[in-house]
């Protein structure tokens, strides 16, 4: 029951949001920058590539082909090949499958465990928040990589543990986030006057704080999906995290330094491809954030206030 | 003032302590016996009963994990972080001897943002949606996306292969800091360049802005003085955090460069399993970040008169 | 007044937004003479602040698109940033409302008044490391403006001024952070001072001595001042001549007498209704029915006549005719003749005075 009204309240919500998104004026907000749609482009053409590239493609990603070595890119090889006869454009197109995966789940994770210390925190209060805080600035207080690959190479080499150590050291910020939302909205009328009405705690988060909170997380998850892009990429590099002859490009970009000089194409296409991904969803999440964020002014209320 | 730098001196306690707990307790992911896992990588082959149990006695593995927590931190304390496993050295020396190096890049790197990012950002704020402005906001969230490792590459492609200007690897002269500090310093430099804009435009705005334009002030005195002086403040405390921060692209930048500081030896250590190293750099990092963070909430105090100057006169 | 300080004709300033193209000034003009002072009242977001900032051409994001500002003698309208800049806080300077966040933070009050000095000193081509006070830049000559500051912090009447010179803006209460953007303005001894809404943001005691001070420096200074206010009783107190504003248009204009006993447009008459039932001040305008418009693409018509009772269809469409009712005293309305005579509703008699007492003892009443 208390689960059908909390799916009833993050829907009528989602309704609500996507109503303010199809609202002319958030649209042409959204839509009125290039660069927005520009994002929009970049992260709907990657989802396209990743989802059906994979199954157009004839070729396989690790088969090598050693009478087609460090071929430049030509008609048959558009991107080339690497070192083992691997076309190299396969090995791209499978990447993005890999890279997004990765930004999905390793998102989740934190979503998930970063909104329910968040939520538990900013309800409960008192000592629970307080340690919980602490906890996640103790979290906070590590640069993230260097936590997230200490994690990864002591649970041993591999992309699951590499996943593993990106979301268990990255939730921090959803908690805070989520937390100082949840306080602020417990203290407005509607929250207090269903707790007084006997609403049930977990009840009351779902139905009025969680939809609350939505709109920061959206644009929090999409431009960590930059970092966790990256971040992914960085402990492949270091050999971390997905292994040969997985095509992972930060674990292609490493196997092609050997080649800086004969076939610098191998660590270029990665790179480019990294760099792409992180600035269309870096580009979506400052227009999703101009869109949702609700202190927009205009000028005209600076003039006559 | 004084109840809240204790509150905070407090708080920072609280969190140092959680970071040497972190620590420590890191240790305990690994799958297997450590005892084990060490002593195979040193000797090559399985290791002997005698040997694992001498090595665990040695090491303390023996003891419950809380005895072994508070030896540890014990030893941390009188400034001991214990030897490493392989290289046959206190990690403290170790520490002592990469340090310098990461510190020369992240210093270095932090000026590059600092001399590139702060006056790109003013420009880009005073030309607010002009063609400089909105090329700038490309260019710097290109260079926030940027992963260094790629452009590190890049630039050993090009200065070092190509035009053979400047070494490919190494530590060395200033030679050998030009593309590292570089590779660290342009995401760098796009951050700060980002953060001085959208402070700038806030503080463009603010009425005391157009209080001084009312002055008949020049635009450039009131941008440089008036609205630059304002939007510093927050920018002041993301340098400081970047500082911490450093470290987190030193870790690629050191390995692409072959740079013998923090990253590296962190990177080998935890490849190697040598455990002592990876504990001694991982608290260090953590310390240092805490450390930053308090420096530069007091260091806002002092420069925001609002905070080191409560009440007043007219209370 | 053959020769007016200050001769506005038909500004029109406007203001793009999201929604649209904003009016927010649609074609108003006014005479300033030497030593007068001359009120601008009206409903929040009827263009006041607006008008004042275009005064000082400090109307950015907006844009002054028509009229002329001839001050005297030069219109301002074509000056360019540096001949502004030879004005503006020189000859013509205001103080803002809310002296919450006028000042800026980081400065203390007696180096942002003295900044004020030492433009006013014109130091041709101010350079950006004489205005920095830092030490080693070479930022000297900082003694004497910070003197004259003290000065002119003593003349608006902020106690112990030599010790107030170092403190921050934060430091200071509203009156005298108000006080010290008023020395701020008059540090250039301008010619004419624009004042928005100068009391606003304080409470009634302190608001009575700001008052004071400003009739007290166009008594001995001479100079002439535009008072922008929502408040009928900041007006009355003040003002030689007054303007009622509305939709960024000037619905009724003359002496403050003459406004006050015989205010004789309908918006007027309920303004003033509204005060004297002694409503809450800040929101007595507010008692009006209907909402003040958006001002979005212009007016066609009276803009008052959606909240008029005695407008009729020709309101709503074409010009309206201003008539001068009076020497001096004009009313924007087409329907005049219908409109109750202003002597009979004035809530004030004949008397200057007692009109000024009433007005005054309506709105502070609170």
């Amino acid at each position: 029951m208390a689960d059908a009204t909390a799916v009833g309240g993050v829907a009528r919500y989602l309704r609500e949001r996507v109503g303010a998104l199809t609202d002319r004026r958030a649209v042409a907000t959204f839509t009125g920058r290039r660069r927005n749609l520009l994002g929009l482009v970049i992260v709907a053409g990657l989802g396209v590539v990743a989802l059906i590239g994979p199954l157009v493609l004839s070729t396989s990603p690790t088969e090598t082909a050693l009478a087609h070595v460090l071929h430049q890119p030509s008609l048959a090889h558009p991107l080339g090949t690497d070192a083992l006869g691997r076309d190299l454009l396969t090995r791209m197109v499978y990447g993005a499958r890999i890279s997004l995966t990765i930004a999905a789940l390793v998102i989740g994770v934190r979503l998930v465990l970063g909104t329910g210390v968040g939520v538990v925190a900013g309800y409960a209060g008192g000592w629970v928040d307080e340690a919980a805080m602490r906890l996640v600035d103790v979290l906070l207080a590590f640069p993230g990589i260097v936590l997230a690959l200490v994690v990864a190479g002591l649970l041993g080499p591999s992309l699951t543990n590499a996943m593993v150590a990106l979301a268990v050291v990255g939730w921090g910020r959803y908690a805070r986030v989520v937390r100082s939302e949840v306080i602020s909205v417990k203290e407005r009328g509607f929250v207090r006057a269903a707790r007084m009405m006997g609403v049930s705690r977990p009840r009351t988060v779902a139905r009025h704080v969680l939809p609350n909170v939505l709109g920061p997380v959206v644009v929090l998850a999409t431009l960590d999906v930059g970092t966790v892009v990256l971040g992914a990429a960085g402990l492949s590099f270091l050999g971390l995290g997905a292994q040969p002859p997985t095509p992972e490009w930060g674990t292609m970009l490493a196997s092609g330094r050997s080649h800086l000089q004969q076939a610098p194409w191998l660590i270029n296409v990665p790179g480019v491809a990294i760099v792409v991904t992180v600035f269309g969803f870096n580009l979506l999440g400052d227009g999703l954030r101009d869109v949702l964020d609700p202190r927009q002014r205009t000028a005209l209320e600076e003039v006559d206030s | 003032m004084s109840h809240y730098l204790l509150s905070r001196l407090g708080s920072t306690l609280v969190v140092l302590l959680g970071v040497t707990v972190l620590t420590y307790s890191m240790l305990f992911l690994a799958p297997g016996d450590p005892a084990e896992t060490v002593l195979r990588q040193q000797m090559g082959h399985p290791p002997s009963e005698e040997a694992l149990a001498d090595f665990r006695e040695r090491h303390g593995f023996d003891d419950p994990f809380p005895v072994q927590y508070a030896n540890w931190l014990a030893d941390v304390v009188r400034g001991d972080l214990g030897s490493s496993y392989f290289q046959k050295q206190p990690v403290s020396s170790l520490i002592a001897q990469a340090l310098p190096n990461t510190l020369t890049l992240g210093l270095s790197s932090m000026a590059v943002a600092v001399v590139v990012g702060l006056p790109a950002g003013v420009v880009s704020a005073v030309h607010r949606d002009g063609l400089l402005d909105q090329m700038a906001q490309v260019v710097s969230l290109a260079g926030v996306s940027m992963p260094n490792f790629w452009l590190g590459y890049l630039l050993i492609i090009v200065f070092s292969l190509r035009l053979d200007l400047l070494p490919v690897a190494g530590a060395g002269g200033l030679d050998h800091l030009v593309l590292p500090a570089l590779t660290l310093g342009t995401s760098m430099t796009a951050v700060i360049a980002r953060l001085v804009r959208t402070t700038m435009l806030d503080v463009l705005d603010e009425a005391y802005v157009r209080t001084a334009r009312s002055k008949g002030l020049r635009e450039r005195i009131v941008v440089y003085k008036h609205a630059l002086r304002n939007a510093l403040i927050p920018v002041i405390t993301v340098v400081g955090l970047q500082l911490g921060y450093v470290l987190n692209g030193a870790v690629v930048v050191e390995i692409v460069f072959q740079r013998p500081g923090l990253g590296k030896l962190l990177v080998d250590a935890v490849f190697a399993r040598d455990y002592p190293i990876v504990q001694g750099v991982v608290l260090l990092v953590g310390v240092l970040f805490v450390l930053t963070n308090l420096l530069v909430d007091l260091s806002y105090r002092y420069v925001d008169p609002r905070i080191s100057r409560p009440g007043g006169y007219d209370g | 007044m053959t020769n007016p300080l200050l001769r506005v004709a038909d500004l029109q300033t406007r203001y793009r937004t999201r929604d649209g193209v904003v009016h927010a000034v649609d074609g108003i003009s006014f005479d300033v003479a030497e030593d007068e002072i001359v009120g601008i009242v009206g409903e929040s977001g009827c263009g006041k602040s607006a008008t004042a900032l275009s005064l000082l051409g400090l109307q950015d994001p907006g844009e002054i698109v028509g009229g002329s500002i001839r001050f005297d003698g030069t219109d301002l309208t074509d000056a360019t940033e540096r001949e502004w800049r030879g004005v503006r806080g020189d000859r013509l300077s205001m103080v803002f409302q809310n002296p919450e966040s006028t000042l800026n933070p980081v400065f203390t009050v007696g180096e942002q008044i003295a900044e004020s000095v030492k433009v006013h000193e014109g130091e041709s081509g101010q350079r950006l490391r004489d205005f920095l006070r830092v030490p080693w830049l070479g930022g000297d000559g900082w003694d004497a403006p910070i003197e004259r500051a003290v000065d002119l912090m003593r003349e608006v009447g902020i106690p112990n001024p030599g010790l107030r010179a170092d403190a921050y803006p934060h430091e200071l209460s509203g009156g005298l952070r108000q006080r010290a953007t008023l020395a701020i303005a008059l540090a250039a001894e301008p010619d004419l001072l624009v004042a928005d809404e100068p009391t606003t943001a304080l409470d009634t005691t302190t608001q009575a001595q700001i008052l004071a001070k400003l009739r007290e420096i166009n008594r001995d200074r001479g100079t002439a001042m535009v008072v922008i206010s929502h408040d009928l009783g900041v007006v009355a107190e003040l003002c030689d001549r007054v303007l009622v504003m509305y939709a960024g248009q000037v619905m009724e204009r003359g002496t403050t007498e003459a406004v006050f006993t015989n205010p004789s447009h309908p918006y007027t008459q309920a303004l003033l209704a509204c005060t004297t039932r002694g409503v809450d001040r800040t929101s007595d305008l507010d008692a009006i029915g209907g909402e003040v418009p958006d001002l979005l693409g212009g007016t066609d018509g009276c803009p008052f006549a959606p909240r008029c009772r005695h407008a009729t269809d020709d309101c709503v469409s074409g010009s309206v005719p201003t008539r001068e009712i009076d020497d001096g005293h004009d009313v924007a309305c087409g329907e005049l003749d219908a409109v109750p005579d202003g002597r009979s509703v004035s809530p004030v008699d004949d008397s200057d005075r007692s009109a000024r007492r009433a007005v005054r003892g309506g709105s502070t009443d609170d």
